[in-house]
């Protein structure tokens, strides 16, 4: 499972050999990318934006380039859920964090603390990937072979394929958060009458 | 050994001496020849023991030369042999003819000029060594014209002329300072005005009555002016009870600078005298081939400068005038004199005295609100008086309406000694911020206060006496005191008495805080009243027929004018409370910039942590682990690399945090220099060749360590760049463009490509990790001059190929 979701690190001064893409790689998390100006990596973000991601992101960037506050609401625009984890020298002491919190980063980790503690958040960040309906969707998706098929039609007599399904979800709309809903609402409901059952 | 000199004038008795003594000696027998030169040349010998050695020497020259004595010759009639130092002397001098001779040795002789009129002096000094001496006493044409302007004043003269002729046009410039002092004799200006260093000022240090005034020119260095302001100079001078003119004529430009070995004593100074029948005095200087043109702008600064020599305190009796002309500026057509009139616009002020009968010192403190005098036992740099002048934005703009390009001269606290300018010795300075700060007034505002008053803000006079003050002495180079506990203590005393006039000033800002909410009140109910008196005159109106109207609108017209006045006292206070606040916003800026510059340093130094912590932590947890081998070995040469980083950090903050101390004047030039003397092994070593260009005379007020430091980020980076090329070449330049210092760095190097242009300043930004770079460098230098609102950047190369960065280093600047 891990194989399938990507860290992307977007970080100035991290060198490519840092110990701490090693140490994600033996947790295997194999598929790493370092981007180091802060564009590059939203640019990144957005072209792939169906993939699985966790992002470790810094605050500081060299003037003229996006911070780590721009660069978090930038990929918010698109993608609400893409567990976003800020990883700084900056504490609390010179930065106010209130925009990071409104837009939903993961976790804080203090950049001089031991890359266990990083590790740590990195899988429950996959873990809370994994609860994730439009993750779980892109997972069942990738396993089907048209994946333009239609699967729902709205009371406007709107069609919605699977993809357009996860999109609402993503950027949690009313759309997608209903439907979030009525999944959720649809998986324990046939639990509980015993139509699906959980595997062992 | 003895001195040469002695043995010349040997050469010169037997040489030119017959039966009787040399002619030009006007003497009449040998034994006063011989004693004639006694009184300079004696060493210490007593009369007798000087006589018979030049007795001696002489008797051995005659028996080489010509002449009616015989000498000394041994048995077979042979002459004596010459010692060496005689043959040596007797080579070089036989050349001259016998007046060129006595020329050269006139001045050993106390029977100077004796009945001639006509003559040659000579310098009594080396020339290279004199120009040398002078330009580092006198460093601009004003102080030179203040020099001159102090022995005017030595000489006790009631008025001098500065006048200007031509100004503007070089070739036919002149400029003439004249006087009504006492003026030189002959011999005045030959033993004392030729030589340098004379101590006749001060043996005397109070002039002739009725004048009785300190000496001001102690060092004698008035005369190195004329060389500053221009290279040919006639000199008339007359004593008033000797009919005799004196003129001197001096080419300066005749003293070839490149012929330094051959320069001493060879050119003459024609020196003639004519009969003048009456009983003035005086000193007349007229100066041709002028250097320097004089601008409009030049005089008036020439006009402030002068101001200040006297000081306003003590109307001088008899007095002193300075007047000022030029026959190309109008206002300065007619003799225009010199008068301090900044004072006059002051916004507040005060005045402290003393009194030797009570051994007391008046000093000034803020107390119930208002700044009242106490009387204080005598302190012990001795007693003071002191006058401080405070101007406000009011004030100052007041002062400057009225006395073109003003500002200038509230420039702070100045000391006179005995009525005079002591120091900073009148030094001019283009840019005012430049100005030396000795009392350490401008300094403070660094240490974050904005209720501080600046020098600018102030015209201070601080009145001393060599007579009560002796432990005040003037530094060699005269720009401060010498630094001694009673200097200090005299600074601090200064300080101490600002701090009380900065209490009374907040104190009254708050009040006028206050009055600024009475005057809108007022304005408030004035208009209240208006309005009431509008009602009642609509009232009177409707019954018209039995009312004087005009009184009623008379009324009307009173009360409008009351309220607007009232309204307009409101405005013009919070116009002033205004303009005010904004400097403080700008002092705060630079404050904070400097807060941010700590903030990036502890963020430089908190990811070079994060970056060693997790490269042990790594080894530590796979040190066994031998798929990791290699990347820990990897891992632990970084960590030495960063911890390298990390000390560099350190030591750059360490300079920061000295900086409160080190943040003075200083030279940049001399700075620079330092920095590439400093680096020669390595610029040796690496072939790299180095032109510095820098403009003389640049002060800047800023730290030097970060000055050096920056400088030294650039060198490095460029012995880098330079590693792979051939014609190595750095280039620096430094001037003054747009009220700031402006830096031109240059190599020929291997230059920055266009990608990396924007990258080149982030911290840790490299491409030399591999040759040991750390990128810190120019982040160093960008943060750094930010702190002080400068900047750097990369612009068009002005080499071949290579970087060519610019770097701005703002003067202080003017909060306004």
């Amino acid at each position: 499972m891990k194989k399938n979701t990507e860290i992307i690190i977007i970080d100035d001064v991290l060198p490519t050999n840092d110990p701490l893409i090693k140490v994600l790689g033996r947790e295997g998390f194999k598929d790493i990318k370092l981007f180091s100006h802060s564009q590059e990596g939203i640019d990144y973000i957005f072209k792939y934006i169906e993939n699985d991601f966790i992002v470790i992101l810094d605050i500081n960037f060299p003037g003229g380039e996006k911070n780590g506050e721009e660069v978090l609401a930038e990929i918010r625009k698109h993608n609400k859920l893409i567990p976003v984890i800020i990883w700084s020298a900056k504490d609390g002491t010179e930065y106010d964090f209130t925009s990071f919190i409104n837009n939903h980063a993961l976790y804080y980790v203090k950049q001089a603390t031991s890359y266990k503690e990083i590790l740590k958040r990195v899988n429950d960040a996959f873990h809370y990937l994994q609860l994730d309906i439009a993750s779980a969707i892109e997972r069942w998706l990738n396993e089907q072979e048209d994946k333009e098929q239609i699967l729902s039609i709205d009371s406007d007599g709107n069609n919605y394929s699977a993809r357009d399904l996860m999109k609402e979800i993503r950027m949690q709309s009313s759309e997608g958060r209903k439907i979030e809903k009525e999944i959720i609402e649809l998986t324990i409901d046939l639990l509980f009458r015993e139509r699906v059952k959980l595997d062992d | 050994m003895l001195d040469i000199k002695v043995v010349e004038i040997g050469y010169f008795l037997s040489r030119c001496g017959l039966d009787e003594p040399p002619k030009q000696l006007n003497v009449k027998n040998w034994h006063e020849a011989y004693l004639s030169f006694y009184e300079k040349l004696n060493n210490g010998k007593n009369k007798k023991e000087f006589k018979n050695s030049l007795k001696n020497i002489r008797d051995h020259f005659d028996s080489h030369l010509n002449n009616s004595r015989r000498g000394w010759f041994d048995d077979n009639g042979i002459p004596d042999k010459l010692p060496e130092q005689y043959i040596f002397v007797k080579n070089y001098l036989s050349s001259l003819s016998d007046d060129k001779l006595w020329d050269y040795l006139e001045h050993y002789s106390d029977n100077n000029f004796g009945t001639k009129k006509r003559k040659n002096l000579f310098w009594k000094f080396d020339i290279s060594t004199f120009r040398l001496l002078g330009r580092e006493l006198i460093t601009d044409r004003i102080t030179a014209v203040v020099e001159l302007v102090k022995n005017s004043y030595d000489a006790n003269s009631k008025n001098v002329y500065i006048k200007f002729f031509n100004i503007d046009e070089k070739s036919k410039a002149k400029i003439i300072i004249c006087d009504d002092g006492f003026g030189m004799s002959a011999s005045d200006i030959e033993k004392k005005w030729m030589t340098i260093g004379t101590n006749s000022k001060r043996e005397n240090i109070i002039t002739p009555k009725p004048f009785y005034r300190r000496v001001v020119g102690e060092k004698g260095v008035g005369r190195f002016a004329i060389d500053k302001l221009g290279s040919n100079c006639k000199i008339f001078t007359k004593r008033k009870n000797n009919s005799n003119l004196n003129i001197l004529s001096i080419d300066w430009g005749s003293y070839s600078e490149n012929d330094e070995t051959d320069n001493f004593q060879k050119v003459s100074n024609h020196f003639k005298q004519k009969k003048l029948a009456n009983k003035s005095s005086g000193l007349k200087i007229v100066i041709t081939n002028v250097h320097d043109i004089w601008t409009y702008n030049d005089l008036n600064r020439l006009y402030k400068e002068m101001a200040k020599i006297v000081s306003p305190f003590n109307s001088l009796y008899p007095p002193f005038n300075i007047f000022i002309s030029s026959n190309q500026y109008d206002d300065y057509k007619q003799n225009k004199l010199v008068k301090n009139e900044a004072i006059k616009y002051a916004s507040e002020s005060f005045s402290i005295d003393y009194s030797i009968n009570k051994k007391t010192q008046e000093i000034i403190s803020f107390k119930d609100n208002i700044l009242s005098i106490e009387e204080k036992p005598l302190l012990n740099f001795g007693p003071v008086k002191f006058k401080l002048y405070y101007f406000d934005q009011y004030a100052k703009g007041n002062y400057k309406k009225n006395y073109k390009g003003g500002e200038q001269q509230i420039d702070g606290i100045k000391i006179y000694r005995d009525g005079i300018l002591a120091t900073p010795f009148a030094e001019h300075q283009e840019i005012i911020d430049n100005k030396r700060d000795i009392l350490g007034l401008d300094k403070r505002r660094w240490s974050g206060f904005f209720e501080k008053i600046s020098s600018r803000d102030v015209i201070g006079i601080l009145e001393i006496t060599k007579e009560f003050s002796p432990n005040i002495i003037d530094s060699t180079n005269r720009q401060d005191f010498i630094d001694n506990d009673e200097y200090r203590e005299l600074k601090s005393f200064i300080i101490s008495q600002v701090a009380e006039l900065e209490k009374y000033l907040k104190f009254k800002k708050n009040e006028n805080y206050k009055e600024v909410d009475r005057n809108l009140e007022d304005a408030k109910n004035k208009l209240e009243d208006f309005s009431d008196d509008i009602k009642k005159f609509k009232d009177v109106l409707s019954n018209a027929d039995d009312v004087d109207i005009t009184k009623e609108i008379k009324k009307l017209e009173n009360t409008a004018k009351k309220a607007n006045n009232a309204l307009k006292q409101g405005l013009i206070k919070q116009q002033e409370e205004k303009l005010e606040s904004e400097r403080r916003e700008s002092m705060f800026l630079s404050l904070m910039s400097l807060q941010t510059y700590a903030l990036e340093i502890t963020h430089i130094i908190k990811t070079s942590l994060g970056h060693i912590k997790r490269r042990a932590e790594f080894n530590f947890d796979f040190a066994d682990d031998v798929s990791f081998k290699d990347d820990v070995s990897i891992y632990n040469k970084e960590i030495i690399h960063e911890i390298d980083k990390l000390n560099q950090a350190i030591e750059f903050m360490s300079t920061y945090t000295r900086s409160e101390k080190n943040w003075e004047p200083f030279n940049i030039k001399h700075s620079i220099y330092s920095v590439f003397d400093g680096y020669k092994p390595v610029l040796e070593r690496e072939n790299i060749n180095t032109l510095i260009e820098i403009q003389d005379n640049i002060i800047l007020n800023y730290n030097i360590y970060l000055f050096e430091d920056i400088i030294k980020n650039l060198i490095n980076n460029s012995v880098k760049a330079l590693e792979l090329k051939e014609n190595k070449l750095v280039k620096i330049a430094g001037y003054i463009e747009d009220n700031s210092l402006v830096i031109i760095f240059s190599d020929n190097g291997s230059g920055i490509q266009e990608k990396y242009k924007e990258k080149i300043y982030d911290i840790y930004y490299t491409t030399t990790a591999e040759d040991g770079g750390n990128g810190m460098g120019l982040y160093m230098v960008k943060t750094n001059l930010e702190a002080i609102k400068g900047h750097i950047e990369l612009i068009q190369s002005e080499l071949d190929n290579g970087a060519t960065f610019k770097l701005t280093f703002p003067f202080k600047g003017d909060n306004k």
